[in-house]
């Protein structure tokens, strides 16, 4: 995680370099790589939950494979929100008073990026939440 | 949510006129003309949108639903790329900027829409697929027919499935060579049947009726005469099939029967076809066991009369090309004999 | 201004040898972008041929115009040359023909593989269609599902089909990792990423999409074509294989695949509805992320083609979900090109007609999409004209319709004449209401129970009316066509001349000459803004750029060269050189031809003889030349410029290639694993049939050199960078001998399995991988060989010739060794846990 570009001290004596390439590619792809992760997981345990039995064991009234998919939804979510706040975090840095310092196409281009990956992983959360919508209906059989 | 009580759901029996105008509603402006042209008046017994059961019902439901909110969302976006390009506005941007236009218009509104109608079609799926109890039927797809089993009574039989009105049955189905798909659109959706494993499912015929299935998955040459006679007898009708079919052959001592039977055997029909209680106990064709009783010949290609019979026996491949059973040539009066024979297997 | 002599010979340079060679040597994007486009074109022609002869068929119900068989191979033929052979490699000339205009470049990344792609499509397709000579042509669908295409119910005809596809897949991936290269490291100066046309965003997103899933499908069908030939089971259900695993395996390629066509068809949208309006195109960065969105979800629906397969409701829920969201992302393209539009009353052009035709025909396929998605009503419509319908409304609507829209368009600069209006008008109206009137009935004879792939119907389904419409439909549709090129090809002789930017467009295409010249852009453009060409002032640009772009004004004149740039900011950083006309890629191509007509023909010496004809012809093209090098030397135009032209590591196209072509064979291993895996879980023993477990201590030992050459191949690169010779040296000896050990290690391993991989699906997944792995160390072993001679024969540490094949052979070992490892822990731990 890119931490350590976007949360170093800001003093105006000592601005902070450019955000990192690694929060940049995040704030990009995060959202996505958290949807990929919700479907991909979610089938599996969906798929294999239920043909191995999971699906029978309930605990708190809930079957196995229904708190798997919870706690799926949960973490993906999780993963999503992290790659909203670094889309913020470097919307921020950018109108902050080091912007300066950045040549005007670089501030413009990671200023577009941090945009896009706003719009998209603010999108990305809403398909994860969608697609976590069927779980409501198997809570209590596969 | 129970299945739709609505008059849609009701059972259809052939030819029930309020089936007929709904597809029509399909039709923009000059396509109109075509549907009254097939506006006919017959029943539709291999139809989506004729429903003759509750599941049938709830999916042509679910169906007319999603036509009409996305019929009207076609008609709204078409109304905005009117306007667009017809008027020249005041503003050049579209009611409310264009940012906001487009993430209204764009994703917030069919968010909602889409979200609904994933509510909705969750709720069907769970309506349809609910466990039952019921008669359990083994259906197994070959290239090209369908071979059918009551294993609880003994009885078999191939191209037809006779069920009880009103009850449901369960399906285990599965395929001897390649991925077929049973489909019988009156009462449900279709179940792929797969080489590797047996898929379950089950489907319930409202009232007494006839309909129409078919192979859905290309399967071959002959996928398209794939086809199977779906027959809901009232209960004890069912039964009464049932029994008869648990019996074997009728035996009689007919001299016309004795030469047919012989010509069955001398021309080999008993190495792929089986006749329960003689040597014949071929499986790579249909039992004939009560060939005399079934509706059609060919799964679904021909009725079955005696003059069919003799023609599909003389020459199979010219009625359904590709099929795997094998030109027999036989003198007349042989062919006579063993139509006789067939017919009689009741 | 360049003197008439610097010009004459600047143009030399990027003309085509003349002659006979000329044809096969050529490698200039305009030209092979061209070639490409027509080669579509006729097969277009051809497949719309098929499906008229099988609309004559449907015409009425139980006709006898043609058999079964007939049927479906016309069938399986329309659509396999429909998906394969007409819309993608369309779309790939259109993005080598346009993309360099586009971004501001003088041709793509790498030319010679572009002639290479273009030649094993031809051979592709060509090879679809001999089957027509020898009377076995494929009828398994464009689908081909198993075991129905397996060896037990096919004959050779499915051979043809499995090595057609191959080829055109390879041609495929050659031209996806062609493009995302140019796209990401040879833009115009200044062309930052929120500057670049929507076009070049969807190429970008297609690109990378492609890499992914054409070679899963290239992966399923050499699956396919060894249980054909060399009778392993991986599809067979009676020895422990799965024919779902090729639904999968289809269906993961399958769906991508719809929206690799439609993405860039949207691009065209895009580009027209802004020239149309006159105006930049509204919310471009929602427009870019959803193209975005588009791009990672649709490897997401694969699983809504198997709704009906009776797998667990639950899990195809999620697909379901996923598969209704998407609907946004068109959502947002649509309303965004509305918004564009507003007030702006366009033009009625033709290409502007097919872009209202797209509107209503897309958002209605769209919609009957969203209605399939619901997992119960595709229970019923699945398999049905009712899907017929909506995926040609997609298509057709989605596809074509934009890319004829295209077509007209950019006629005008392709050609440098205009088209007629009329006859545009006429063709448009012909082929909209033949398209409504073939395919809008075709959702009601869904509904009434036609299932697809039937050449015949009983009268009792009520449905001959609309068919009767569907047939005269077809038949104006292909009078449409007609019309089409008729327009075309009137236009090269009595077509008006076209002027530069007869659309007053904003993209760069439009800023040199109707027809262009051969170089494209005599001076590489420097960009601005997103719209450069409707700039109204002109501010400042960035000096470094001006400063490349004035040294490459005409120049250099003896060799092909354009500017390379980052690919975020877009700011100058190198002059990559480009390949002039070469007959490698050619002869490239006739090698892997012969090697994959050498199964197909089961003359299994043809198939070695032509890989090696084909590799020669690789390391020939790899190979420096030495004049070329001392040209480079002697050129003062780096220097004028102000970035240098020999670029290595992430600078240079050629490491990105490299980058694309790992993701190749990583995604290659991965649809093994996938495989592998998915066989595992739906068997009740593993391994299958009572085989023993593989023994953990023999896979160590055969293993473990191979994962230990990642240290020696660091170590190689490292002592090279710090300069250390004799070290080097002895790393790359080190190298050579583990791969070498680990080769002969498992050949032993694997000819002493008490099993072979005919035995069942465990045995030949077991078997398979473990070759793939060795195929790829083989490879990497013949690399760092030729890369040691090289290494050895150098006179500098830092000559470009040799720093910058170490530092892909470094990659490639590095990657085998990481892939010992993954194969080691997925076919010897694995068993053990799972």
């Amino acid at each position: 995680m890119p931490r350590s570009a976007l949360m170093s001290p800001r003093s105006p004596q000592d601005p902070p370099p450019a955000p990192a390439a690694a929060a940049v590619w995040f704030n990009l792809v995060g959202g996505g790589a958290a949807w990929m992760l919700h479907l991909l997981l979610a089938y599996v345990i969906a798929e294999f939950g239920c043909l191995s039995g999971l699906g029978e064991v309930h605990l708190a009234g809930l079957t196995a494979v229904a708190w798997l998919l919870i706690g799926t939804s949960a973490l993906a979510l999780a993963l999503a929100s992290a790659a909203t706040a670094t889309s913020i975090r470097i919307g921020q840095h950018l109108q902050g008073p080091h912007s300066a310092k950045m040549k005007t196409a670089d501030l413009e281009a990671t200023a577009f990026s941090g945009r896009l990956g706003l719009i998209s992983n603010i999108v990305f959360t809403v398909v994860i939440l969608v697609q976590s919508v069927p779980i409501f209906f198997y809570l209590r059989e596969c | 949510m129970k299945p739709a009580p609505r008059e849609r759901s009701a059972p259809r029996s052939r030819g029930h006129p309020a089936g007929r105008w709904r597809p029509a509603l399909l039709l923009p402006g000059g396509l109109l003309a075509t549907a009254f042209l097939a506006g006919c008046h017959r029943a539709h017994e291999q139809s989506a949108v004729h429903p003759a059961s509750a599941e049938a019902a709830s999916i042509a439901n679910l169906w007319w639903v999603m036509f009409a909110v996305l019929a009207g969302a076609f008609l709204v976006v078409m109304a905005f790329t009117f306007i667009a390009i017809s008027r020249r506005a005041r503003s050049d941007a579209p009611p409310g900027g264009a940012m906001r236009f487009v993430v209204i218009s764009g994703i917030v509104v069919p968010s909602l829409i889409l979200i609904g109608l994933l509510v909705y079609s969750l709720q069907t799926t769970r309506m349809l697929r609910r466990p039952v109890e019921g008669r359990l039927i083994q259906i197994t797809g070959f290239q090209w027919w369908w071979d059918v089993r009551y294993p609880e009574f003994g009885v078999v039989t191939a191209n037809e499935l006779y069920l009880p009105a009103g009850q449901p049955v369960r399906l285990e189905l599965r395929a001897k060579d390649v991925v077929h798909s049973f489909w019988v659109p009156n009462l449900h959706g279709k179940i792929d049947v797969l080489p590797e494993t047996v898929n379950r499912f089950w489907i319930r015929a409202e009232k007494p009726g006839e309909w129409r299935g078919q192979c859905a998955e290309f399967c071959g040459r002959q996928h398209a005469l794939m086809a199977l006679r779906v027959v809901a007898l009232p209960p004890d009708e069912f039964e009464a099939w049932l029994e008869r079919h648990r019996q074997p052959r009728l035996v009689t001592a007919a001299p016309a029967l004795a030469r047919g039977e012989e010509v069955f055997f001398r021309a080999s029909c008993h190495t792929c076809h089986t006749i329960r209680d003689t040597r014949a106990d071929g499986t790579l064709g249909p039992d004939l066991t009560h060939l005399g009783s079934r509706l059609t010949l060919g799964a679904g290609t021909i009725e079955n009369t005696r003059e069919h019979l003799a023609e599909w026996i003389s020459d199979p491949q010219g009625v359904k090309p590709g099929n795997l059973m094998p030109h027999t040539p036989l003198p007349p009066a042989d062919l006579e004999a063993l139509v006789e024979y067939l017919t009689s297997l009741r | 201004m360049p003197s008439p002599n610097q010009l004459k010979e600047f143009e030399r340079t990027w003309s085509a040898p003349a002659g006979w060679t000329e044809m096969l040597a050529a490698v200039n994007s305009q030209r092979l972008g061209i070639r490409f486009m027509v080669t579509a074109l006729a097969f277009f022609a051809v497949g719309g041929v098929l499906a008229l002869l099988m609309r004559i068929q449907l015409t009425v119900s139980d006709n006898t115009f043609m058999g079964p068989q007939t049927y479906n191979e016309l069938f399986t033929m329309h659509g396999s040359t429909m998906m394969y052979l007409f819309a993608v490699p369309f779309i790939e000339g259109l993005a080598l023909y346009l993309l360099p205009f586009m971004i501001g470049s003088r041709d793509v990344a790498f030319p010679r593989l572009t002639a290479f792609s273009y030649w094993t499509y031809l051979s592709g397709g060509l090879v679809f269609y001999a089957s027509f000579l020898t009377g076995s042509v494929p009828d398994a669908g464009w689908f081909s599902y198993t075991p129905l295409s397996g060896p037990a119910y096919s004959g050779t005809g499915l051979d043809f089909w499995v090595m057609g596809l191959a080829l055109v897949e390879v041609a495929g991936l050659a031209a996806a990792v062609e493009i995302v290269v140019t796209i990401l490291k040879m833009r115009a100066p200044g062309m930052s990423l929120q500057r670049m046309p929507v076009l070049a965003w969807t190429l970008l997103v297609s690109g990378v999409m492609m890499i992914f899933a054409f070679t899963v499908l290239l992966v399923g069908s050499a699956l396919l074509e060894l249980d054909r030939a060399a009778g392993t089971r991986f599809f067979d259900p009676t020895r422990g294989g799965n024919s779902l695993l090729w639904q999968h395996l289809f269906w993961f390629f399958g769906h991508p695949e719809v929206y690799i066509m439609f993405l860039p068809a949207t691009g065209v949208i895009s580009t027209i509805v802004a020239t149309s309006a006159q105006r930049p195109l509204a919310a471009y960065a929602l427009v870019v992320m959803a193209v975005m969105l588009t791009g990672f979800v649709s490897f997401g629906l694969w699983m809504h083609h198997m709704y009906v397969t009776g797998l667990p409701e639950l899990g195809l829920s999620f697909f379901a979900a996923a598969s209704l969201m998407i609907g946004v992302a068109s959502g947002i393209q649509i309303f965004a090109w509305i918004a564009t539009m507003w007030g702006t009353r366009p033009k009625l052009t033709t290409h502007f007609l097919y872009v209202l035709g797209f509107f209503f025909i897309f958002v209605l396929g769209g919609f009957t999409g969203v209605m399939i998605a619901v997992a119960p009503f595709d229970w019923q419509v699945h398999d049905t004209f009712f899907i017929v319908a909506h995926f040609h409304y997609v298509l057709i609507g989605g596809v074509v319709f934009p890319l004829f829209a295209g077509v007209h368009y950019w006629i005008p600069k392709l050609g440098g004449r205009m088209l007629s209006e009329k006859l545009g008008r006429w063709g448009f109206w012909l082929t909209f209401a033949g398209f409504n009137l073939t395919f809008f009935p075709m959702h009601i004879m869904g509904l009434l129970g036609l299932p697809r792939r039937v050449y015949r119907y009983p009268e009792s389904l009520q449905i001959d009316s609309y068919n009767i419409a569907a047939t005269i439909g077809a038949f104006a549709m292909a009078a449409g066509f007609v019309v089409i090129v008729i327009n075309i090809l009137r236009s090269r002789r009595k077509g008006p001349p076209a002027s530069g930017n007869p659309w007053h467009a904003s993209s760069l295409e439009w800023s040199i000459s109707s027809p262009p010249p051969v170089y494209g852009f005599l001076q590489p453009p420097v960009v601005r803004s997103r719209d450069p060409l409707w700039e109204t002032e002109t501010p400042p640009g960035d000096s470094a750029a001006e400063r490349a772009s004035a040294a490459l004004a005409a120049a250099p004149v003896r060799w092909r060269a354009t500017l390379g740039t980052d690919a975020i900011t877009g700011r100058v950083v190198a002059i990559h050189v480009l390949a002039g006309p070469a007959l490698t890629p050619f002869f490239a191509a006739v090698g892997l031809t012969l090697a994959f007509l050498g199964v197909l023909l089961k003359s299994y010496l043809l198939t070695p003889l032509g890989l090696i004809f084909a590799a020669a012809c690789f390391v020939r093209w790899m190979y420096p030349r030495p004049e070329f090098a001392a040209l480079l030397r002697e050129s003062d135009v780096p220097a004028r410029a102000g970035v240098p032209a020999n670029v290595t590591g992430t600078q240079s196209t050629v490491w990105w290639g490299m980058i694309g072509l790992l993701t190749i064979v990583a995604t290659a291993f991965g649809a093994l694993f996938y495989s592998y895996f998915y066989l595992r879980l739906f068997s009740e023993f593993w391994p299958q049939g009572g085989l023993p477990k593989p023994e953990l201590a023999t896979g160590l030992r055969v293993y473990a050199p191979l994962v230990l050459s990642a240290a020696t191949v660091r170590w190689t690169t490292r002592s090279f960078t710090r300069g250390r010779r004799g070290q080097m040296i002895a790393a790359m000896a080190a190298t050579v001998l583990l791969w070498t050990v680990y080769l002969g290690l498992i050949a032993g391993h694997l000819t002493t399995q008490p099993f072979t991989m005919r035995d069942n699906a465990y045995a030949s997944a077991f078997h398979i991988i473990s070759l793939a792995l060795a195929t790829c160390v083989l490879a990497a072993l013949t690399v760092a060989i030729a890369c040691g001679v090289r290494v050895l024969r150098a006179k500098s540490r830092d000559d470009f010739y040799v720093l910058l094949p170490l530092q892909l052979a470094g990659l490639f070992g590095v990657f085998v060794a990481a892939m010992g490892a993954v194969v080691f822990a997925v076919l010897y731990l694995s068993p053990h846990w799972l």
